[in-house]
């Protein structure tokens, strides 16, 4: 933490939350004594001191965005204890709100008599014990303790589910000739079930400041999971820094031990959807059986409903897209040399009788209406010039769908299945593959047009740069061409040619820049007409890599 | 722009070989006297006759090279007033 900052907060901002968690907390209790026994003097109380708490969620705000403005670029530390600051105030601040709309809601209880069948001890119980750990949590950075206040909410959501439904048996039986005010005593209980979710936000910011990601308590948990069946560290001992999100919608992160970040302990956790991460930990005990040491080691593997989460082995190097951006033209080449021998060594190995069918248009057409929500100017009915005809890209894509069909690589391999240039890793030579939940016996062609417009789409537009990536085009199609040739594969410039369309076309769907995706989407229909013009037979086709070229 | 006022557009990329198709539909277009640009809203029909003001132009900048060839002329009728432009681009 920067030093200066560091001293303010401990002069100025640390004084001002505790005040807040006190001050909160005596709102509680009034509120608890005015539901026992409702006073003029606990109203005017609470309702008073609503605007003092109120004054001092804004006297913290003010300072937290001036200390924020004065953070030196990169402590890290300090913006999220920010963060965890603001946070835990906002939630106090609508805690103490709660508490005067429960005072509001007793005005329509005529029958106050009421109110002593009901318990609500249990709930400011719980609420009081969440903000009595809050300090301790947040100034000692105790993950554990902020546990605790996570999980009164989870008490307050039981005590809560049962005070619903004793009020619908009330109200079903007869006994509810109070209707008004059983139905306002459960709108004083929905308050209180909603201080729960206040003291979850406030418990989950300090868990997220102290290991330096956000994160849910759901997330915690699947990672605390993971790391115990792993024999790991303890979940409150590490650090979290992102590494990703993919597009599948999982998350990832890099762990780290908080005492010693950069030690070789480092993990890989990874949490989503259980179908993708299931698939990809099968996928990845194929590539340990096929190609060992090309996928990383899991550690563990956790799931919990429709979620999971898998625990990886850290592997250190640069992504492919790291060594074109950062390391320069030399770097790249020598690292995707590296990738075609893993490739060759793959395809070789792996390698089966048995023709495989990319159905590329098939693909194309079914993200076709992705790429025209986010571009609806794509969209082009068919026109003429003249006697020229000019056909729409959908009319393209019809036209071609017995080729499509018709076409087959004569041998299948094992293939990544998401072969972009961020999900290879090179480290001194040696090359990893991750992000595996697509792999299966397939078209090699399928990896092959997915990493060359994953290498044009790079959006770097420095010339020296554009030339690598130029280069790695041009070299890894003469690569795979070279390959297909003496595999006996004679129709892989047209398949070739159908990949490029497809996935030339679809990464409209992720460019949000109009002229880089239109530039995109009329590339992928200049291949397309280039086919459908075609006379010949299919093996007669051939593609040149200028189509990838700017 | 009154009832009758059309646009017609087409943008893609092309190498020369069916350049030269689209080009000689424009040939053909002005030998006959009448060309024919079709989309789904509608059909112009232009019809150069008489004089034609003619430009070219060509530029080549940072290794951009751009041709723009533009034609056009007054209708004899306030039917339509025709303007045709090519434009070239080679990067």
């Amino acid at each position: 933490m920067t030093k200066a900052v560091m001293m303010k907060v401990s002069d100025g901002l640390d004084e001002n939350i505790r005040f807040l968690i006190y001050e909160v907390k005596k709102q509680v209790v009034r509120t608890r004594s005015f539901l026992q026994q409702p006073t003029e003097k606990l109203h005017d109380s609470v309702l008073s001191k609503d605007d003092y708490i109120d004054n001092l969620k804004s006297i913290i705000e003010r300072k937290c965005f001036t200390l924020a403005s004065q953070v030196e670029p990169g402590d890290q530390v300090t913006v999220d204890l920010l963060k965890a600051f603001d946070v835990i105030t906002v939630n106090l601040e609508r805690i103490s709100d709660f508490c005067e709309n429960i005072i509001d809601q007793t005005e329509h209880i005529v029958e106050k008599e009421l109110m002593k069948e009901f318990s609500f001890g249990p709930y400011f119980e719980q609420v009081v014990f969440g903000l009595d750990h809050i300090e301790r949590a947040l100034f000692s950075r105790q993950v554990p303790t902020a546990l605790k206040i996570c999980r009164a909410e989870d008490t307050l959501d039981q005590l809560y589910g049962r005070s619903f439904h004793d009020i619908i048996r009330r109200l079903k039986t007869g006994e509810g000739e109070n209707v008004e005010a059983l139905i306002t005593l459960l709108f004083i209980f929905r308050y209180l079930e909603r201080m729960g979710d206040s003291l979850l936000n406030i418990g989950e910011a300090i868990i997220s400041a102290c290991m330096g990601e956000r994160i849910k308590i759901s997330r915690f948990t699947a990672l605390e999971d993971s790391l115990d069946a792993a024999d790991l560290q303890d979940a409150a001992d590490v650090a979290l820094r992102p590494v990703g999100e993919t597009k599948s919608g999982c998350r990832i992160s890099r762990v780290s031990e908080r005492s010693s970040p950069d030690t070789e302990k480092n993990v890989i956790f990874k949490e989503g959807r259980l179908h993708k991460l299931d698939d990809e930990r099968r996928s990845i005990e194929r590539w340990h059986q096929l190609m060992p040491g090309v996928a990383p080691q899991i550690h563990s593997f956790h799931s919990q409903g429709d979620n999971g989460s898998i625990l990886f082995e850290y592997l250190p190097g640069k992504t492919f897209e790291e060594l074109t951006l950062q390391g320069g033209a030399e770097a790249a080449s020598r690292g995707l040399r590296s990738i075609c021998d893993t490739v060759t060594e793959l395809w070789e190995k792996t390698r089966k009788e048995d023709p495989a069918s990319p159905r590329f248009m098939k693909q194309l057409r079914s993200r076709l209406h992705d790429v025209y929500d986010l571009h609806p100017e794509f969209r082009k009915q068919a026109s003429s010039i003249g006697d020229v005809d000019l056909k729409s890209f959908e009319e393209l894509v019809h036209a071609l769908a017995d080729l499509d069909e018709e076409l087959a690589a004569p041998f299948s391999v094992f293939i990544h299945g998401d072969f972009n240039v961020d999900n290879v890793i090179l480290n001194n030579g040696a090359v990893h593959f991750i992000d595996l939940h697509r792999s299966k016996m397939a078209d090699y062609v399928q990896d092959v047009s997915v990493f060359l417009v994953s290498n044009h789409r790079l959006q770097v537009f420095d010339a020296p740069v554009r030339r690598t990536i130029h280069r790695t085009i041009a070299t890894f199609f003469e690569f795979s061409r070279g390959f297909a040739h003496r595999a006996g594969d004679s129709t892989f410039d047209a398949r070739l040619a159908l990949g490029l369309a497809r996935s030339l076309a679809t990464s409209g769907r992720f460019v949000l820049d109009p002229g880089f995706a239109k530039s995109m989407f009329l590339r992928s229909q200049y291949l397309l007409e280039q086919l459908a013009r075609h006379k010949g037979k299919p093996e007669e086709f051939r593609l040149s890599p200028e189509v990838l070229f700017d | 722009m009154s009832d009758r006022d059309r646009q017609f557009q087409h943008e893609s990329l092309q190498d020369s070989r069916a350049l030269a198709e689209y080009l000689k539909a424009l040939i053909q277009g002005f030998e006959s006297g009448t060309l024919r640009l079709r989309d789904p809203e509608g059909e112009i029909e232009l019809e150069p006759r008489g004089l034609v003001s003619f430009e070219v132009r060509a530029t080549q900048k940072r290794g951009r090279s751009k041709l723009h060839l533009r034609f056009s002329w007054k209708e004899d009728s306030p039917r339509v007033a025709g303007t045709l432009e090519i434009e070239g681009d080679d990067s």
